[in-house]
């Protein structure tokens, strides 16, 4: 029987020749008279290489009707050839591949009494972090005597990059009297999806605890006032660590207070509705600086999760899949840089799933996590729908002993942080599976494949010796600061 | 015109190169260059469930499942024997499995629709009643709800009848009202849900194994995103456990699941 294989495997330049050879020779040619380097050879030779790139391109073919097989096809020198799996996207699943995207953050740029103001262009300002990465201003900012303002600063490359919160804190163009830093606010700004002309303020005293997303549903088309048109009402729902809670429907009066968090409400035009019936409304506290993160461009395997993703994604009923979907082509479209999805049904509350999200990190931004479920609440039925939060992160460290020659230990050192840290953050949330697991046996691959000279009494977060480390299914490891530095490096002569 | 015709005709090349010899010389490297092309268009149409059956490429198909995230089925769920032109049609039919049937909805995230892939998958689900507790499978869930597929796969809900109302109320007493299985300690939890097969289903055990992993795998990936699958209870009709068959009287013997076949398969 025929398989894949025959279409998948390219016959070399030596088995068309000798295809060739028996062809003609079935003909009656004298073929076993031809010596090598011949004329009636080196013809061959010349015919089969000629026709010997068809043999790629049957390959090229069958791959590209499959999603995994055009995902990792290469061409003879074994580089990726990327275009049949995205032609293969965007013809048959509508989908386009997702570029490289830089990384924007919120920074507070202050300016001391008396050395003010400033007015700087796009582009003229730049920041740079402790670990090195440097970001610029995207639009105009002026920067108040003896105040501070905050402006959208974007990374100069695209891709991840990983730069702690309070860690971008210099300006490489310095202004007399102005500091930055990227600072930990009360609140994220709001995520809308908002035809009313009322206005919601969000305030508090000091930064409010625990950590939530507020969502405030417009349950009834109106006014605060009642003057001109009925008196709005709306229903909040507060997410706390994924767990969501909804109260109301409540009449919107000017204030209403959830905890230590006072929503400021207030009418727009006169005498008709402020508030629309079905407008919603998130914020977050805290606000964390991080407003988009940047990821490389989209892998591959990624693309064609996403087409597959696009079979659940036709029923009526979303199913786990469907939600994870979602969260994916969310992340795509908004440039939020999440890696990885997973869902589980709530065993909390009936009728909600849980979907837990994670970027390249290990974690989730609080705005990311409302903008997922702002994307999710527009497109999820009535009769149940989605609480998502960030996976819980793991801070992996690790220990253990590694020999590595003197000359080596450099750039080993250097190659195994990147390679165990690029493994962390391909991680499933909960664990590669069978098991739900971070193996520690990759370390040693890793370390393996890099040429050290022994390694020893590995292990991840004091489990023990060449013991995995067993996540939930909510969590995700996260690389450590010092990630494989950590480990003890003896040097071998 | 293939090459073999082609290389050998006037249009190609001088006079001098279609000499009896060359004629054949050009034939033969003609032969090879079809050749290749007939695999290129081989290539092509494999892609396709059609095609693909057409020429004979099994694996061809399962790749196509594999896209469509629907696997090959069989008669029993260790198995993938199901023939390439019925694997084909379903492949085919990938959008109304996934979305909705004009004619009977199903879908992802249905009942019907779970039921259904159980069935391809090898799963005995089908009723072959009345009556209707000697083969088959229930699908029941918390608040009382049974579904059950009959002879033809077509969903009958059956419904609350009364020998499902024993379920706890939150003090912990069987009040007699409420219908269902107490799969949750909470009274409405009603996103919970479990299956029940009447007859035994030899290779389905609550260890690690491929029938397990394809149970478990199909109620996750059918199931509505909400819906909490609870697992599965074998209980053969010649199983005796507490409450089933609902004659059963307290004390009699062999009252314990793991005897005559009936057990409990955990979910993931």
């Amino acid at each position: 029987m025929a398989t894949l294989d025959d279409l998948l495997v390219p016959r070399d330049r030596d088995t068309i020749e000798a295809i060739l050879l028996s062809t003609l020779q079935a003909e009656g040619f004298p073929v076993t008279d031809w010596y090598v380097g011949g004329v009636a050879r080196t013809i061959l030779k010349m015919v089969a290489s000629a026709i010997l790139d068809r043999e790629t391109w049957i390959r090229y073919i069958a791959s590209g009707g499959f999603l995994d097989l055009a995902s990792t096809l290469v061409d003879p020198e074994g580089t990726p050839v990327e275009g049949w799996l995205e032609m293969l996207a965007a013809q048959n699943f509508n989908l386009a591949r997702a570029p490289a995207t830089f990384t924007q953050k919120t920074l507070t740029l202050s300016c001391a009494s008396g050395q003010g103001p400033y007015t700087r262009a796009a582009g003229e300002l730049k920041a740079i972090s402790q670990t090195g990465n440097r970001y610029v201003n995207v639009a105009s900012v002026t920067i108040p005597d003896g105040s501070s303002v905050t402006a959208t600063f974007q990374a100069e490359s695209p891709g991840l990059i990983i730069d702690a919160t309070g860690t971008i804190d210099q300006l490489t163009t310095p202004l007399p009297g102005v500091s930055v830093v990227d600072a930990t606010t009360q609140f994220s700004t709001p995520v809308t999806s908002w035809t009313g002309t009322g206005t919601i303020v969000p305030s508090a005293t000091g930064m409010p605890s625990p950590a939530r997303t507020l969502k405030v549903t417009i349950a009834q088309s109106g006014r605060i006032d009642g003057t001109g048109a009925p008196v709005a009402r709306f229903t909040l729902t507060v997410f706390t660590a994924g767990t969501p809670v909804t109260s109301g429907p409540y009449d919107v009066t000017a204030t209403h207070a959830d905890g230590d968090i006072t929503l400021t409400f207030a009418d727009g035009s006169a005498g008709t509705n402020s508030f629309i019936a079905g407008d919603v409304w998130y914020v977050s506290t805290p606000g964390q600086p991080t407003i988009q993160m940047g990821a490389d461009q989209e892998l591959l395997a990624t693309l064609a999760q996403r087409c597959r993703d696009m079979w659940p994604a036709l029923s009526a009923i979303p199913t786990e899949g469907k939600y994870a979907a979602w969260a994916r082509q969310c992340s795509i479209e908004e440039s939020l840089g999440v890696n990885r999805v997973a869902t589980h049904p709530s065993t909390a509350v009936a009728g909600v799933v849980n979907v837990y999200v994670s970027d390249a990190r290990g974690t989730a931004e609080a705005s990311t996590v409302v903008a997922i479920q702002s994307y999710i609440d527009k497109r999820s039925v009535d009769i149940e729908y989605a609480a998502v939060d960030a996976a819980t992160s793991v801070t992996i460290n690790l220990t253990g002993k590694v020999w590595v020659k003197r000359s080596q230990m450099t750039e080993v050192k250097a190659a195994a942080k990147t390679s165990w840290n690029s493994y962390l953050s391909g991680v499933p949330i909960g664990g590669e599976m069978p098991g739900g697991i971070v193996r520690v046996s990759k370390l040693d691959q890793i370390l393996e494949d890099l040429g050290v000279f022994n390694s020893s009494e590995l292990a991840i977060n004091a489990g023990g010796t060449d013991v995995d480390l067993e996540l939930d299914p909510d969590e995700v490891p996260a690389a450590s600061a010092s990630g494989t530095d950590a480990l003890t490096w003896y040097e071998v002569p | 015109m293939g090459y073999e015709q082609f290389l050998q005709s006037m249009v190609f090349g001088p006079d001098w190169s279609h000499g009896p010899w060359w004629q054949k010389f050009w034939a033969s490297i003609g032969k090879v260059i079809d050749s290749q092309n007939l695999l290129m268009e081989t290539a092509y149409r494999v892609r396709n469930p059609g095609g693909a059956v057409a020429l004979g490429y099994s694996d061809a198909l399962d790749r196509q499942g594999d896209d469509r995230m629907l696997p090959r089925g069989g008669t029993d769920p260790t198995v993938s024997d199901e023939s390439n032109a019925t694997y084909a049609a379903r492949l085919k039919n990938a959008w109304l499995t996934w979305g909705q049937d004009p004619d009977d909805g199903a879908g992802a995230g249905s009942v019907l629709g779970i039921l259904r892939q159980l069935k391809i998958a090898g799963f005995p689900v089908e009723m072959s009643g009345p009556p209707y507790w000697t083969d088959g499978c229930f699908l029941v869930n918390h608040v009382g709800k049974i579904y059950i597929l009959l002879s033809g796969g077509v969903l009958d809900p059956v419904g609350t009848p009364s020998v499902c109302i024993n379920r706890k109320s939150l003090d912990g007493t069987v009040s007699g009202t409420l219908t269902g299985w107490t799969l949750d300690a909470r009274d409405q939890f009603y996103s919970k849900w479990m299956l029940v097969f009447l007859e035994d289903v030899a290779s389905l055990t609550n260890v690690e194994c491929p029938a397990r992993s394809r149970l478990n795998g199909i109620c996750k990936r059918w199931k509505s995103g909400s819906a909490q699958y609870c697992g599965a209870a074998i209980v053969p009709s010649t199983a005796i456990v507490w409450g089933y068959p609902y004659t059963t009287e307290w004390g009699q013997a062999d009252l314990n699941w793991g005897t005559n076949g009936a057990r409990f398969i955990d979910p993931e």
